[in-house]
């Protein structure tokens, strides 16, 4: 399989900015509303934690198999697509994703296509300047994280902790 | 003579509150003190000038809590006995 | 409008005059609280209205345009007063819909006041009346439905009209000068909850999209001023500030802490803390701490702010980080102003040390500077007026006039607001911006950073807007009248637009020029940079009148707190760096810059004309 591109989402990074809820609405629909951005943070004020949630492009998508129409595809790319043609608004979709990433608002479906922003970059990852989205190769998230690891217990070893 | 050196540039230096004591000629000056450093490659491509003699935007040098740039002689600037110098980064020092 | 004597509420369109003279946010509001207001008023009364405006970019992706602006008389002051606060209570409140928010009159129960997109209600609060803004919070978001809610709230200290009253956003967030959650206390308004889920336009989307993203690319890019607020927050400056003698230490009776360096942002950062940020922030200065051993286990807050760590740490004698933590979070859910609380504190510590409070005045409490428990356990008694603490939470000029005139040098603190943690005896540039300041000595009007020239393209501007070198030596008066008018304007401007003041100053990146770009993309208004600049003087100008028009003179304002006047060892070697006639050479070049009457430091009547305020100028003179 491909080394594909993915949209990575490490909320421990995230700060609850929203500007890539406030930066997807406005390049998808020319106004500003968090229940058109197709990536929600979800906040809990009282602890300091916040949680971006989108569509994380599923290998086996539950939204295209269910789909009735074909209106959501696995491209190529990775990107779990979707026609409006197609769509007849049947709202499986909305159940069948296991994440809550497609949205319903206004009386159209929304999920992240991956957008083409800044130089090949979806808007709100290169948006996020506290790392919480980054758009990478799928193999990078699992090496950055073991090469952590792997600092942290070299250090470790050093120092005879 | 004799010179304190607060070294609070890295993170690191700045949680160990590092001070250093150091041992110069006379008549030597706050650069002869970068020279001194044990700063790691990363440290010296983060604090220093490329070339190693001067200190990269943004990081100040106090003496006795005197910004050497605003009272003295910047990195000219001569040391004496029981002088105080701290390398930090700037904002609301000196 | 919600008036809350009657119980009313009433939407009514932005009048156009009002933008095209006020430009927005904190403009509007000074204009609207002047007409609003007669001298003389009682701040805690039902005469004195409140007024909570969203910038004009808030709920856009202009970068960190979140900020939120309060404006009503103080109750400390009994004179103007602008608060802000970030986080984002002013992009959901623009998102619902609204500009502004304006509270009159009194409720005679406690009521919320709650906004739903169009559904605008006042509710029931007796049940809410009393408990901190974590269980008010919590509160709030059960009953209403909704966790993502965005809270605006007093806390214990705000209901009990402490004169240091915080009004707290989403639990942490304060705006915290001048007593405004007192205001609100004396109105019984324990909170305004907001949901935003309409659609916020702008003008040309095309235009904006380009502006808005240059924009937040310019703010990343200067990576020196990004990297020390994304890593390490406000209390980025704490070290430098200890290093170079002028962070407040015992009460300011100098500027040096010894370990003063556990007080730092990067110990901060790596034992406690991890990056927060207020709505489209590009920084991200905002620290959310935990502690998670020792004896304040289980602390966690928002912040510590470097306001913070100086107040409750340094200036009290503290330097264990987690002591600091766990007073941030007390004045959090109590609802008060670190600043000020950690300046009662500290003059507290003074006066006992000076047997002006005795032990039994005490309350048995050791009042020693460095006495952590004590510090906490104070904190508690000024949100309740318990004991001690309901002299405290009068404010230290009030203090000082209970314990006789050799107390008034223990209150940093000048026309009854406490001084924010700048040693300006270190920088003339602070002085005179702190002295000049209408809600009293405190860095939020100007914060005159450049002075300090800490990049090659900060000094340059330095240079630039004053004509002279002179700007980037901190103890030198020269070219800081210039700096200090500049950086008020832009200042004025960003809380108009209701950006944060880190991106305007700090790093200079959102200047006149980017502004009115961005200004016109959004709404379509045509500000050129310049107007821009004459709108936020003209601001500059209502807001001393309105003091001017409660009846005291320029002597009488543009004051500092006395201990300013006498040398601290840690500065300057013990020199004198700051006299009275220091100080009022630099505020005569500044009435003189502004074409004010030099001998006065009146606005004059041409000078009012001239900026569209010839009405308020008649009304000043009458």
């Amino acid at each position: 399989m491909p080394d594909r591109m993915i949209l990575a989402v490490d909320p421990g990074r995230c700060t609850g900015c929203n500007s890539c809820m406030l930066v997807c609405s406005f390049v998808h629909d020319q106004v500003f509303n968090y229940e058109r951005s197709r990536i929600r943070v979800w906040r809990d004020d009282d602890q300091g934690v916040f949680v971006p949630v989108t569509c994380e492009q599923c290998e086996d998508a539950p939204c295209v198999v269910i789909c009735p129409t074909g209106a959501l595809t696995k491209e190529a790319s990775g990107l779990v697509a979707r026609n409006p043609a197609r769509c007849i608004g049947c709202n499986q979709c909305l159940s069948a994703c296991p994440i809550g990433a497609i949205s319903r608002f206004g009386g159209k479906w929304r999920k992240c296509d991956l957008c083409a922003g800044l130089e090949g970059v979806p808007y709100c990852a290169a948006n996020c300047t506290a790392g919480a989205l980054r758009f990478i190769p799928a193999s990078t998230v699992a090496k950055e994280k073991a090469e952590k690891t792997a600092l942290r217990r070299m250090k470790a070893a050093e120092t005879g902790a | 003579m004799r010179v304190r050196v607060r070294v609070l540039l890295s993170p690191e230096r700045v949680i160990r509150n590092q001070t250093l004591e150091l041992e110069l000629p006379e008549g030597a000056t706050v650069r002869e003190v970068l020279g001194r450093l044990d700063l790691t490659p990363a440290e010296k491509r983060e604090f220093l000038t490329p070339d190693g003699a001067g200190l990269a935007v943004g990081m100040g040098v106090l003496i006795d809590r005197q910004n050497v740039d605003v009272f003295g002689q910047g990195l000219e600037t001569v040391l004496r006995e029981g002088n105080t110098v701290s390398l930090i980064h700037l904002l609301s020092g000196g | 409008m919600v008036d809350l004597t009657r119980g009313e509420i009433q939407k009514k369109a932005l009048d156009p005059a009002l933008v095209r003279d006020w430009l927005g946010g904190r403009g509007i509001s000074v204009k609207l609280l002047w007409d609003l207001t007669e001298p003389g008023i009682d701040p805690l009364g039902p005469g004195n209205p409140i007024i909570f405006a969203t910038g004009v970019f808030s709920g856009t992706m202009a970068p960190s345009s979140g900020r939120l602006s309060i404006t009503c008389k103080s109750p400390a002051t009994n004179l103007y007063l602008k608060t802000n606060v970030g986080s984002h209570f002013a992009a959901e409140l623009k998102l619902a819909g609204y500009d502004l928010i304006v509270v009159t009159g009194a409720s005679k129960t406690p009521v919320y006041l709650w906004i739903d997109d169009d559904k605008v209600e006042l509710k029931e609060a007796s049940h809410l009346w009393g408990l901190d803004t974590r269980q008010a919070d919590q509160a709030l978001k059960r009953e209403l439905g909704d966790s993502q809610l965005k809270t605006l709230m007093i806390g214990p200290a705000g209901e009990n009209l402490v004169k240091f009253a915080a009004v707290m956003a989403s639990i942490y967030r304060a705006a915290g000068r001048g007593g405004a959650g007192a205001v609100m206390g004396s109105k019984k308004l324990k909170a305004i909850v907001v949901r935003g889920t309409t659609d916020l336009k702008v003008a040309d989307p095309a235009a904006f999209k380009r502006s808005a993203l240059a924009a937040r690319r310019a703010i990343r890019e200067d990576q020196y001023c990004w990297s020390r607020s994304y890593l390490f927050g406000t209390a980025q400056g704490i070290l430098g500030a200890n290093e170079g003698g002028t962070l407040p230490h015992k009460n300011f009776q100098d500027g040096f802490t010894p370990d003063g360096h556990t007080l730092s942002g990067e110990y901060v950062s790596d034992r406690y803390a991890h990056p927060e940020g207020c709505s489209a922030c590009v920084f991200h200065c905002g620290r959310f701490s935990r502690v998670k051993e020792g004896p304040y286990k289980g602390s966690y807050t928002a912040g510590p702010e470097y306001e913070t760590l100086a107040s409750l740490g340094s200036k009290v004698g503290i330097t264990d980080t987690a002591v600091v933590i766990r007073g941030n979070e007390l004045c959090d859910i109590l609802g008060l102003d670190t600043i000020s609380a950690g300046s009662l504190v500290s003059m507290a510590m003074e006066c006992y040390q000076a047997g002006l409070i005795s032990a039994e005045e005490a309350g048995g409490l050791d009042l020693s500077f460095g006495n952590a428990e004590t510090m906490l356990k104070l904190i508690e008694m000024m949100a309740r007026r318990e004991g001690l603490g309901d002299l405290l939470a009068e404010g230290a000029e009030a203090v000082a006039q209970r314990l006789g005139p050799e107390a008034r040098m223990f209150a940093i603190s000048a026309k009854g607001l406490e001084q924010s943690m700048v040693d300006v005896r270190g920088s003339m540039a602070y002085a005179l911006a702190f002295a000049l300041n209408p809600r009293g000595p405190d860095h939020l009007m100007t914060e005159c950073l450049a002075t300090y020239g800490y990049t090659p393209e900060v000094r340059d501007l330095a240079i630039k807007m004053t004509g002279t070198e002179e700007a980037v030596n901190p103890v030198s008066p020269g070219g800081k009248p210039a700096m200090v008018a500049w950086h008020e304007e832009i200042y004025a401007v960003s809380d108009c637009v209701g950006i944060c003041a880190f991106t305007s100053t700090w790093s200079y990146r959102m200047s006149f020029d980017n502004v009115a770009e961005l200004y016109q993309d959004a709404t379509g208004i045509q500000v050129g940079p310049e107007e821009l600049k004459r709108i936020g003087e003209k601001i500059i100008t209502l807001e001393r009148c309105f003091n001017l028009r409660e009846g005291l003179s320029a002597e009488q304002l543009d004051i500092l707190p006395p201990r300013m006047f006498v040398p601290s060892k840690t500065i300057r070697h013990g020199e004198v760096t700051l006299t009275p006639g220091k100080l009022k050479a630099m505020l005569e070049e500044y009435y003189g810059l502004r074409g004010w009457d030099v001998k006065t430091g009146r606005p004059t009547p041409e000078k009012m004309e001239n900026l569209g305020l010839g009405q308020e100028a008649g009304a000043l003179e009458g």
